[in-house]
This record gives C-alpha cells, sequence and structure tokens, in this order.
C-alpha cells in the first residue's frame, strides 16, 4: 500500500519517467501528466494527495493550473517547481495556495521531503475535518 | 568640438541680445541727430534771412538816401545856376560834408561836360559821354547806379548819375564805396559768415570782411539766378543766403560755414553718440554675461541628461544581460535536473545489486558522485546567473554596519583559517546605522570579502575598515595581494569579466555588487594601494537615505 498519491506535471517526459520510477521505488504512487489541461483531468477523475506543479509548461502555464487544482480540489497540496531560481516566482505560487516550491536542479531527496511534510500537512488537516465531521455527527440527535 | 559649440551659441547669443538692446537705442539716437540738425539748420536760416533781410534794407536805404538828395538837387537848381563853377563848388562842399562824395559833374544832353568839382578834373574835362552806355540808360531811365570799381586811385567807387526834370542836364556822382562797404558789415553781430555784393556778372561789388573772395567761385556763380525776397541755397559745407539789391542788379550774398554755425547741433551730436556709445558697452557686457549664464545653464543641462542617460544606458545594459542569464540559467537548469535525475536513479540502482557481482561498483558509486557533484557546481554557476537579474524588493530596514560585517565574516572564518589568512577588523565604534537592504547589501560584502580572500591566497591580509561622515557611511577593504592590473581596472565592473581561472568565477560578482550598491544609493570603487601592496574596494553608502530600490527595475 503505498504512503500517499502523487501527480507530477511537467513537459519533460524523462523528468516524468525517472520521478515517477524514484518515487515509486519509495513507496508513493505516483502518476504524471504532460501538460495542465491532461493534469486537471486526471484530478477531476482522481483525488491525488499532492501534485508536483513545473512552473513553465506550454499551454497553461503552472500559476493557472495551480489556481484551477485549488478550485476543483482544494485538499490536494501542491508543490511548485521552478527553473527559475527566482524567489517572486516562487513566492507566488505560494500566494496562489501551493505548499512550497522547490528549484531545479534539487536531489530527488529534498523532493521527498517537501513530500512528506505536504502529505502531512494534508493529513493533519484531513484529521481536522473528520473529527468535525465526527463531532457533528455525534452531536445530530439520531 | 562640444567646447566649441557652446562656444559659438554664446557668440550668437551675445550678438544677439547686444543688437536687440542697441538698435532701438541707435534708431532714436539717429533721429534725434537728425531733428537736432533740422532744428539747428532751421535756426541758422532764421539768423541769415535777418542778417540779410537787415543788410538789403541798409543798403537800398542808402542808395535811395543817396538818390534822392542828388534828385532833390536837380529840382531845386536849373541848368543855368549849375553851369556856374561857383554854384558847384558850394553845392559839392556842403554835400561832401559827409564824406563820401568823391567828385560832382554836370553835363548836358549831349554829354558835353559843362561843370566839374573834384579831384579829376583834368581826366574829365572835355570828354565827350555821349556814347557810353551808362549815359545812354540815364537818358531813358532818368537815373542809373554803376557797378563798383576802384577807378582812380584804386579806391572802389560807384557812380549815381540822373537827369533833372526838365532834361537838360544830366548830374553825375562819384560816391566812396568804402562808406557803402562799413554799412554792409555793420552791426556784423556775433555772425560767423561773409557777407558780400555781388553783381549780375558776378563781379564782386563789396569785399567781404574776411577778404578771402577776391572772386567767386565757378560754384558760386550758379547762384546768381533771378529769385525774388530771400533764397537759401546749400553748398557742400557752406550755406548762402542770397537776396537782390539795387533794383536786381546787386545780388547780395551771405555765406556761411555749417558746421561753425551749428555749434549746439555739434554738441548734440557728441553727446548723443557718447550716449550711445556707453549704452553700446553697457549692452555688450550684459550681452556677453546674459549668453555666458545661459550657455552654462544649457551646458550644465545638456551634461546632465548625458549623464542620465549614460546611467539609463549602463541600467538597460545590465537589464538585457540580466534578462540573457536568466534565459540561459533557466534552459540549462532543466537539463541539469534531469543529469542529477538520472544519476540518483542510477546511484539508487546500484546499492540494490550484489557487491560481490559487480567488480567495479566502487567505482560506479565515485562516478556517479562526480556526476551529482559537477551537477551541482553547474547549478550554483545558474544560480548566481540567476541571482544576477533577480529582482528581490527588500524592505529597507535599519542596519548597523559593523554588525552586518562581522555577519558576513562569520561566513567565511573557516575559509580565511583554512589558507591562514589573517584578517584584521577596523569597525569605527561610533558608525551610526542607516536604512538601507541589509541583506543585499551583506551579497556586496560577501562578494568583496571573498574577491579579497581570493587575492591573497595563502598567509595574506586582509584589512575591513568602516567610517562615516555626515552623510555616507564607508566600508575599506584592502587586501596585500597583487593588485589590479591598470587596463584591467575598468573592466572589472563589467559583466562575465573575471580574472579567476576557469570554472572558478562567473564574473558577475563585481557587477552585482555595483548594481546593488548603487540601487541603494552608494558608491562601489575599486584602487590600488599607493604603494603597491594590493588593491583597495571602497564602498560608500548614504546615512537614512531613503533610497528607491526599484532602480535596477
Amino acid at each position: 500500500m503505498a504512503r500517499y498519491s502523487v501527480l507530477i506535471v511537467d513537459d519533460e517526459a524523462d523528468f516524468r519517467e525517472i520521478t515517477t520510477k524514484q518515487l515509486t521505488r519509495r513507496d508513493v504512487y505516483c502518476e504524471s501528466a504532460s501538460d495542465g489541461d491532461s493534469a486537471l483531468q486526471m484530478i477531476e477523475a482522481r483525488d491525488y494527495d499532492i501534485v508536483v506543479l513545473d512552473m513553465k509548461m506550454p499551454g497553461k502555464d503552472g500559476i493557472e493550473t495551480l489556481r484551477e487544482i485549488k478550485r476543483l480540489a482544494p485538499m490536494t497540496e501542491v508543490i511548485m517547481l521552478t527553473g527559475h531560481a527566482s524567489v517572486e516566482s516562487g513566492i507566488n505560487g505560494i500566494k496562489y495556495g501551493a505548499f512550497d516550491y522547490l528549484m531545479k536542479p534539487m536531489e530527488i531527496e529534498s523532493l521527498v521531503e517537501k513530500l512528506d511534510a505536504a502529505y502531512e500537512r494534508k493529513r493533519i488537516q484531513q484529521e481536522k475535518i473528520d473529527q468535525a465531521q465526527t463531532k457533528r455527527d455525534m452531536a445530530r440527535p439520531s | 568640438m562640444k567646447r566649441q559649440h557652446y562656444n559659438t551659441f554664446t557668440q550668437l547669443l551675445t550678438a544677439g541680445f547686444f543688437f536687440c538692446g542697441i538698435i532701438p537705442i541707435f534708431i532714436i539716437g539717429t533721429t534725434s541727430i537728425y531733428t537736432s540738425k533740422q532744428m539747428a539748420v532751421k535756426e541758422l536760416e532764421q539768423t541769415a534771412s535777418q542778417v540779410v533781410q537787415h543788410r538789403q534794407n541798409v543798403i537800398n536805404n542808402f542808395l535811395d538816401h543817396q538818390m534822392e538828395r542828388f534828385s532833390t538837387i536837380t529840382m531845386l537848381y536849373p541848368l543855368e545856376y549849375l553851369q556856374q563853377q561857383e554854384h558847384l563848388n558850394r553845392l559839392f562842399l556842403t554835400l561832401s560834408k559827409s564824406g563820401n562824395l568823391v567828385d560832382v559833374q554836370i553835363i548836358d544832353t549831349n554829354g558835353d561836360p559843362l561843370t566839374y568839382v573834384g579831384p579829376f578834373s583834368s581826366e574829365v574835362e572835355d570828354k565827350n559821354f555821349k556814347d557810353q552806355s551808362w549815359f545812354t540808360e540815364t537818358l531813358v531811365r532818368g537815373t542809373y547806379v554803376s557797378d563798383i570799381f576802384s577807378g582812380y586811385r584804386s579806391t572802389p567807387h560807384f557812380v549815381i548819375a540822373l537827369i533833372d526834370p526838365l532834361k537838360q542836364y544830366i548830374l553825375r556822382a562819384t560816391i566812396n564805396s568804402g562808406a557803402f562797404n562799413a554799412l554792409l558789415h555793420s552791426t556784423q553781430l556775433d555772425f560767423h559768415g561773409e557777407v558780400f555784393i555781388v553783381n549780375k556778372r558776378g563781379e564782386l561789388q563789396a569785399p567781404s570782411l574776411q577778404g578771402q573772395h577776391n572772386s567767386l567761385t565757378e560754384e558760386e556763380l550758379q547762384l546768381i539766378r533771378p529769385h525774388s525776397g530771400i533764397s537759401f541755397t546749400n553748398r557742400g559745407e557752406h550755406l548762402y543766403a542770397s537776396t537782390w539789391l539795387n533794383h536786381g542788379e546787386w545780388l547780395l550774398l551771405l555765406k556761411m560755414k555749417t558746421d561753425d554755425m551749428l555749434g549746439s547741433y555739434q554738441e548734440h551730436l557728441l553727446r548723443v553718440v557718447a550716449v550711445i556709445a556707453i549704452t553700446a558697452l553697457i549692452f555688450f557686457i550684459i550681452s556677453i554675461g546674459l549668453s555666458r549664464f545661459i550657455v552654462a545653464r544649457i551646458a550644465k543641462a545638456d551634461q546632465e541628461a548625458a549623464d542620465l542617460d549614460q546611467h539609463m544606458a549602463h541600467i538597460e545594459k545590465m537589464a538585457n544581460i540580466g534578462r540573457l542569464a536568466a534565459g540561459v540559467a533557466h534552459e540549462i537548469n532543466n537539463p541539469l535536473q534531469m543529469i542529477l535525475s538520472q544519476a540518483s536513479w542510477l546511484d539508487e540502482l546500484l546499492q540494490d545489486e550484489d557487491p560481490t557481482c559487480l567488480h567495479n561498483l566502487e567505482e560506479y558509486n565515485q562516478t556517479v558522485g562526480k556526476i551529482k557533484q559537477h551537477v551541482s557546481r553547474a547549478s550554483k554557476i545558474t544560480h548566481r546567473l540567476l541571482g544576477f537579474s533577480r529582482k528581490i524588493s527588500e524592505e529597507q530596514v535599519n542596519v548597523q554596519i559593523n554588525d552586518l560585517v562581522e555577519e558576513t565574516l562569520s561566513f567565511l572564518d573557516k575559509e580565511a583559517q583554512r589558507s591562514n589568512i589573517k584578517i584584521n577588523l577596523l569597525l569605527d565604534q561610533d558608525l551610526p546605522t542607516t536604512m538601507t537592504e541589509g541583506n543585499r547589501l551583506q551579497q556586496v560584502l560577501l562578494n568583496l570579502i571573498e574577491n579579497a580572500l581570493d587575492a591573497v591566497e595563502q598567509d595574506g591580509k586582509v584589512d575591513i575598515r568602516t567610517s562615516h561622515d555626515d552623510k555616507t557611511i564607508r566600508i575599506d577593504i584592502g587586501d596585500n595581494g597583487p593588485g589590479i592590473e591598470v587596463e584591467t581596472l575598468n573592466k572589472i565592473w563589467n559583466p562575465f569579466f573575471t580574472t579567476k581561472a576557469q570554472g572558478k568565477g562567473t564574473g558577475l560578482g563585481l557587477s552585482i555588487s555595483q548594481n546593488i550598491v548603487h540601487s541603494l544609493g552608494g558608491t562601489l570603487e575599486a584602487e590600488n594601494k599607493p604603494d603597491g601592496t594590493g588593491a583597495i574596494f571602497t564602498v560608500k553608502i548614504p546615512i537614512n537615505s531613503m533610497t528607491p530600490s526599484t532602480l535596477l527595475g
């Protein structure tokens, strides 16, 4: 059983392939999409815990896709990848609801670190929601 | 070339101002001179007219008086009485009391002389006058006045002849015209002119007082033309007034030298010329001053514009290079990511292998490690390139530069120790704080100190000194390295210029540093120590300045 599910969105096939391999090896369920639109379709079809999103892609760019994702699945955490070592684009991503950002090139370890942290947050928040729901259900006279 | 341009401009402006100022003055002055001359000439003509009128009256009166005297005699005494020498003598005695009568002669109508009283009796007796023109004219017109001639003894005379009412005899008298001259020149006034009388042929009848005139010049002869009243003629530098006398026989001429007569006008002219000259001088000085002032202003504005242009060009250049660098770095980061990912994957897979089956496992591991190491090196470079174009707009905070220096040094201590480099800190204990972007300034300090450490190499010495004056904080970072070669001294600020070994530096450090310091409103300068024992980099940052940090873009 995989620890959590990740969707990798990047226009570079090699990157998608190798990262999928590496993450799968680390007990993470991993799928990939080559652009923003197909990523959104996949998110509509299935819940992912975390989306790893490249900032710069043909078609919909990272920020746009990020906003769509947050609209479709607010609970899904997003980690932005940027080839620009610019802090702004990262900050921008965080402003729109990304969990964090990573600059390319990065080691797989740092990605996994961020993924774990993101999943942790998601898990905690999910727990809070569950607790709230339980409280509500219990309060409700049946 | 530019100097020349400004000089020409100054001259043009000076000329322009000068002429604009002086032309109205000149016009007013000229008009004033002209009017004044007109007035002076008019006044002169008036004076001349008065003089001429007066002389005309005097002479006409004199002639009329003489004529009347003799006409009375012819009326009083018949021929029979005057035929007797004795009677004529008595008459002559009475008449010549006034002193200007030379002789008197009685002639009958046939032209034969009858009696004569006077000094020239021998010359006139037995002389028939019948054919002489004056005699005929007297017979016809009743009276005759001759031109003045210097006949006997070369004293000037003129002759009056008239016929008696009964046409029986003619009385002829010679009158000394000396008296006449006295009349002419009487009441000479303060008048700088000459008065003389000419006959129709232009022969002088009464000499001018100055005696300059023995005969008339060709020009003056043209003045003898019929006219009524007083006529004025300007000939060259002389003004002539003329009027006819003696029933149109004689012309009274007044000749004045215009220049002598226009004294007040001359004075006025001098005054006006002096005023114009002084005004011109003042205008000239003002024009020079004004145009120099204006041109200096323009030159200053030009200079400022040029400086600004240069500054803008520099900023634009930096921005372009930044964009280029960012583009390149970004494009390279993606393949670097791939190399790194692939190497990591390889590494992971290698760990699964059975060490006994793989002879060269150690070598593989090492190779993968090297690949990762070099990717990391390359990514450092690309990140620096991206940092060059990075636009971090930081909040300005109150920064104590001393603390910033010490903090920066803490990053570099290890490196310094490793090379056994001694770092001397000479910090100004009273250094004020300043509003600036601490992190960016630290980036600059880090870069400069790193450079210094690189320059001194093993066992060197780096001095870091802070100081301040009223407006600026100064940080000097000196080293005892080889210094900077003179020809590279002004190239060190160029992006991608480096003297470090290939792969050791991007050549962007100083360029970025200078941009940062400029954007903080300060300056960054480099120089070699005067004694040639290394280089000094000086950062100057304004105190409390609220410089816009947006200057970089």
